[in-house]
């Protein structure tokens, strides 16, 4: 995918906007590195030499059994949980350097769609996805109401705007996290099990949703999950993480046609093959215990 | 020797934790303290805090208040009576609820009703991720959300305690005068010449300005750094009240002691 500059409407942004650029002026080609990562649960090492590279404007998916790290991931790039070893590179910021002001700073040009959507339970669909601009920018309450609106509009959710979260169904809110998650049109968006749960239809929602919004918005879209069909359908880039690295990365249809054993189970849903089904705990592994 | 080392481990582990818990509540209560600004540049953020936290606790404070001081007046006129002393019992309704129960009694109530909710609902939001989302849209969940509920505890307590003890001093008139015969005169002109405004009221008033800082800090840290799932959230609100109770208690004896001896 050729290389995209984010070109916000947002005034409010405008300098978090700007990619920072490298040593020869230009903005860096990845948005985010992570470079030779490693973190553990207590004596569990979840990660181990992790390396990613995501492209600036492009939408990759981070696939992996359950319990692989791949919401850690996120975590790392939001700045939530900080890696044992290695470097988190975001917009070409080491996240370990950045204080919380220079953090939450950088935090203002992502957004976050959670896997149980995080809705704030108070307030209404509307207030949730104007939530993040009456929190960062002076706009009126008519500026706000039209760019909510225009979200709620793009997630087929406008006529929802004065239900609570609670009276919406499953889909709804997860629309409503999308909505929240895009409203400050930020660089990079990403999305925590965006399909789980959800019918083939709000799937199919979901998918078309992602993959318009990274276009139309011009945005980073990293989307963790580990619905094969929707990731094909949407992603640039397919990373499978496994055994704490990084499997194998490469277009779906790359990942599709593999041949490496642990890819082709977790991409066609074998029980059996190099990936284990049971949960070995760390000591047993070590001494290769049964 | 296993007999030996096991209870000197324990003892090590619970002042360990102990310790670090003190650290990490100090540290806490510093965030807070920082992040105070917030509520008071946006005070919408703060009266909906004092609606849910204070005005919700009145009618238990009111109610509370009035049964409270129905039984000092039955309890105190009846043995007055006695002794021939009951002109006194103005006197002695007001000095118990101005001095001890106003106070206290507000801090329980305010524990059992107000912080336990608090704990819950901060305790939820971290289970539903609700904070976490606050975090990665760059909004500082201390900022928005604990600060403002805690200084409406902070300013809540000694309100609702002044409001208990008021109604506890009509009750006693209400029971000792209205039903029992006493004069009520003399109720109030004993109350009048006998309490003191910085002896007794003011120093009742510190006590519940203390009690409330204590327990909301309580209650919001709880909430705060509760395990994310529902037991969690259930330890977490039960362990607000338990250890809100005993530090009622414990630092009303520490305060009278400093106070009134």
């Amino acid at each position: 995918m050729s290389e995209i500059q984010k070109t916000s409407s947002n005034q409010d942004n405008t300098d978090l906007d700007k990619p920072e650029l490298d040593n020869a002026g230009k903005a860096s080609k990845n948005i985010v590195a992570i470079k030779d990562v490693s973190f553990g649960y207590g004596p569990r090492l979840v990660h181990s030499g992790l390396n990613i590279d995501i492209e600036r404007g492009s939408i990759t998916t981070i696939m992996g059994p359950s319990g692989c790290g791949k919401s850690t991931v996120l975590g790392f790039i939001g700045g939530r949980i900080s890696p044992q070893k290695g470097q988190v590179i975001v917009d070409s910021k080491d996240i370990a350097s950045l204080n919380n002001t220079a953090l939450y700073e950088l935090r203002k040009s992502m957004g976050m769609m959670f896997q149980h959507n995080a809705l704030l339970t108070d307030i209404t669909v509307f207030e949730n996805v104007a939530f993040p601009l009456r929190e960062h920018t002076n706009k009126t309450e008519q500026e706000i109401a039209d760019m909510v609106l225009d979200k709620l509009e793009h997630v087929g959710l406008r006529e929802a705007a004065d239900l609570y979260p609670e009276e919406c169904s499953g889909g709804m809110q997860r629309r409503v996290a999308l909505a929240r998650a895009i409203v400050m049109e930020p660089a990079i968006v990403m999305y925590d099990e965006p399909f789980t749960g959800l019918d083939p239809i709000s799937k199919g929602i979901i998918t078309q949703l992602i993959a318009e919004m990274n276009e139309r918005l011009n945005i980073t879209s990293i989307v963790v999950t580990h619905d094969v069909p929707e990731a094909c359908e949407v992603s640039d880039q397919i990373i499978v993480l496994a055994g704490g690295k990084a499997l194998g990365k490469g277009s779906p249809e790359e990942l599709m046609s593999s041949d490496d054993p642990a890819i082709k189970q977790f991409m066609t849903g074998a029980p059996d093959g190099p990936v284990a089904y049971h949960y070995r705990s760390q000591s047993n592994e070590s001494e290769g215990g049964h | 020797m296993k007999f030996l080392v096991t209870p000197i481990q324990k003892l090590g582990a619970t002042v360990i934790d102990l310790v670090y818990s003190l650290g990490s509540i100090g540290l806490f209560f510093y965030r807070i303290l920082s992040a105070l600004m917030t509520p008071i540049l946006r005070p919408a953020l703060l009266f909906t805090q004092l609606y849910m936290i204070g005005v919700k606790t009145l009618i238990i404070i009111l109610v509370s208040g009035l049964f409270v001081g129905m039984v000092l007046g039955l309890q105190f006129y009846t043995n007055l009576v006695d002794f021939g002393a009951e002109s006194q019992l103005g006197l002695l309704v007001a000095l118990t609820l101005v001095r001890e129960l106003g106070p206290v009694l507000t801090a329980l109530l305010f524990a059992g009703r107000a912080c336990s909710a608090l704990t819950a609902e901060i305790g939820l939001m971290r289970a539903t991720e609700q904070l976490d989302a606050m975090e990665m849209m760059a909004v500082d969940p201390i900022k928005r959300v604990i600060a403002p509920r805690y200084l409406a505890g902070f300013i809540s307590m000694p309100l609702l305690a002044a409001i208990f003890t008021l109604m506890g001093i009509y009750g006693g008139h209400l029971v000792g005068v209205s039903v029992l015969g006493g004069d009520s005169g003399i109720y109030w002109s004993a109350m009048q010449n006998g309490v003191d405004f910085y002896d007794d009221v003011l120093n009742g008033f510190i006590k519940s300005i203390v009690f409330g800082a204590v327990i909301t800090l309580i209650a919001v840290y709880q909430g705060y750094y509760s395990p994310r799932n529902s037991e969690g959230v259930s330890s977490a609100t039960t362990r607000t009240v338990v250890v809100s109770s005993l530090l009622i208690l414990s630092l009303d004896f520490l305060l009278t002691s400093l106070m009134f001896s």
